[in-house]
């Protein structure tokens, strides 16, 4: 499959009354996009704000954050399966308004994540203090049940990326990459000396606010199987989960999948990046033997000369990574696993449930449990209520001066296991 | 298969006690995965992960795991994973003193969903 992406670059987002793109800013209507979310009934109102890098703003509590895109050549839509209908995705052409982000907010649980700082010493743990945010804020429906509110929300903010993406559709982009991804054989053919690597990309599927969703298949009811890298560039793969903001994927990181994006600049130079096996994360012991099984044996079917595993989450998935990693491993193909640790606030504790002699290559996103002070900010887009209840907040982390003791659990992105940050050991 | 689950989780009692059968334990997190590991050491099974979802032992205070009602010979996989989740859970002491009853019914909402979630996938096979 091939696909051009062309990145339009965004340097702001104005709430207006006609969307249009204009000098690399974004008008959006707020009323057209208020309509689009009212269409479902489980939610009653809404609102917008814009969050800008550099402002003393904080916003929380997160739900997603999602990037806009558009097809605007080739078969299926953004979002297949989902808000565009199921077909295939990943060729042709798709705009990108680079620099934007939707970020929902609203709270469904109590202690749901996350947090995203747009300045301060909080904004370097988040890959979305550098994107221009547009803010939406939902009223549910008296009543509402929490698995239709997080539906009704997960649906709302694809909608409005998709709604907002659509600007970018006549816009000529400042920067296009064209990615090709051969098929086995093109790629055999093309590539005969290259090493064969593959990605085994591990997905949240456990539950309420627990969930992966590709071409709206939920992923704890699919066996593991294989998908196009492409495809994920048009949000084949998207997110219902929202419990841990520093390791989760939110969509915007899935549409950016950064293992994706750096196999594709090496494809062809420095190895031959065959394609991506996505598996699950079930809570099922059988399904975890089930899906990592499958998951060894498409590694060993297709020849692989190497894998990188990552996982999203902790606990449990720690089992699905070692069992994936031990598998791959089991049949002669060496494997580098991703993962974020939770080792404690001093670094000494095992950093995950699970280990094996097996998993002798690992990347670290860096230590959840890492204790870090915010200062207050100006403004809260949100409420602060919860911000000793979300994960990574504990009781009097408050402080008087307004300032907040977090571990680096809070922040949207902070470890996230696709490496998608700036942490580093330098 | 038959299995059980065992659960400090009230809400798992009324809601699906009338479908699976569920043992009830007072008792918190820790005493439940001690429980299992009572129930490991007697020859029964683990057949859901003993960590299941993404929320800190130390801030939900609910466990529940479902167990394979029938005994065999120790199992050592069941064993292994069962005392591995004792220490990760020995390692990360719960943070906050006292929560609000809002956040312990979400806290139960999400234990019983992702319990009922793998009950229905257990079921499928």
């Amino acid at each position: 499959m091939k696909l051009e992406v062309g990145y339009i670059h965004v340097n702001d987002i104005r709430i207006g009354t006609e969307a249009k793109f204009e000098d690399g800013t974004v008008y959006v209507d707020p009323k057209a996009l208020e309509a689009v979310v009212l269409e479902d009934e489980r939610i009653t109102a809404v609102a917008f704000d814009v969050a800008r890098p550099g402002e003393s703003v904080r916003i929380t509590p997160v739900k997603d954050v999602i990037e806009p895109r558009v097809k605007v050549d080739g078969p299926g839509g953004i979002f297949p399966g989902v808000i565009s209908k199921v077909g295939t995705v990943g060729s042709g052409k798709t705009h990108v308004l680079k620099g934007a982000a939707v970020v929902t907010t609203g709270k469904i649980v109590g202690f749901q994540e996350g947090v995203i700082d747009m300045s301060g010493p909080g904004a370097k743990y988040s890959p979305f203090s550098e994107t221009v945010n547009l803010v939406v804020m939902f009223t549910p429906r008296e009543g509402l049940k929490q698995h239709e509110y997080e539906e009704a929300i997960r649906f709302a903010g694809l909608k409005l990326s998709l709604a907002i993406g659509e600007i970018g559709r006549g816009v000529t982009p400042d920067e296009t990459i064209v990615y090709d991804a051969p098929t086995l054989m093109e790629g055999a053919k093309l590539f005969p000396d290259l090493p064969r690597v593959g990605y085994v990309q591990m997905l949240q599927s456990q539950g309420l606010l627990h969930d992966t969703y590709v071409y709206g298949v939920d992923m704890k009811k699919s066996l593991t199987t294989m998908i196009t890298p492409t495809e994920l560039f048009d949000g084949a793969i998207i997110s219902g989960n929202c419990v841990s903001a520093c390791d989760k994927n939110t969509t915007y990181h899935h549409l950016n999948n950064p293992v994706v994006c750096d196999l594709f600049e090496q494809h062809g130079k420095t190895l031959n990046f065959v394609g991506i096996i996505i598996t699950n994360e079930n809570v099922y012991l059988a399904d975890k033997e089930r899906s990592s099984d499958w998951t060894a044996k498409l590694v060993d079917f297709l020849d692989l000369d190497g894998v990188i595993v990552t996982q999203e989450g902790f606990g449990n998935p720690d089992t699905d990574l070692i069992m994936n990693c031990k598998k791959v491993e089991a049949t002669g193909t060496p494997t580098v696993i991703v993962t974020d640790e939770y080792a404690g606030r001093d670094g000494t504790s095992q950093s995950l449930a699970d280990a094996d002699a097996a998993a002798d290559a690992v990347v670290t996103a860096g230590n959840a449990n890492e204790l870090v002070t915010i200062p207050k900010l100006d403004k809260v887009i949100g409420t602060m209520d919860f911000i000793d209840k979300i994960a990574g907040g504990f009781d009097g982390n408050l402080q008087p001066d307004g300032s907040v003791l977090v571990e680096l659990q809070v922040f949207t992105g902070a470890t996230n296991e696709l490496g998608f940050s700036k942490l580093s050991a330098r | 298969m038959e299995y059980f689950i065992i659960t400090n989780n009230p809400t798992v009692k009324s809601e699906l006690g009338g479908e699976v059968s569920v043992e009830l334990s007072a008792g918190s997190f820790w005493d439940v995965l001690l429980a299992a590991r009572d129930y490991v050491h007697r020859g029964h099974r683990l057949i859901s992960h003993p960590l299941m979802g993404n929320i800190m032992p130390g801030d939900t205070p609910y466990r529940s795991l479902a167990i394979e009602s029938k005994p065999h010979a120790l199992d050592y996989e069941s064993l292994t994973m069962i005392e591995s989740a004792i220490e990760y859970v020995r390692a990360r002491p719960a943070r906050n003193t006292e929560t609000p009853d809002d956040i312990l019914s979400d806290y139960r909402l999400v234990d019983l969903n992702l319990l009922s979630n793998t009950i229905s996938l257990i079921n499928l096979n």
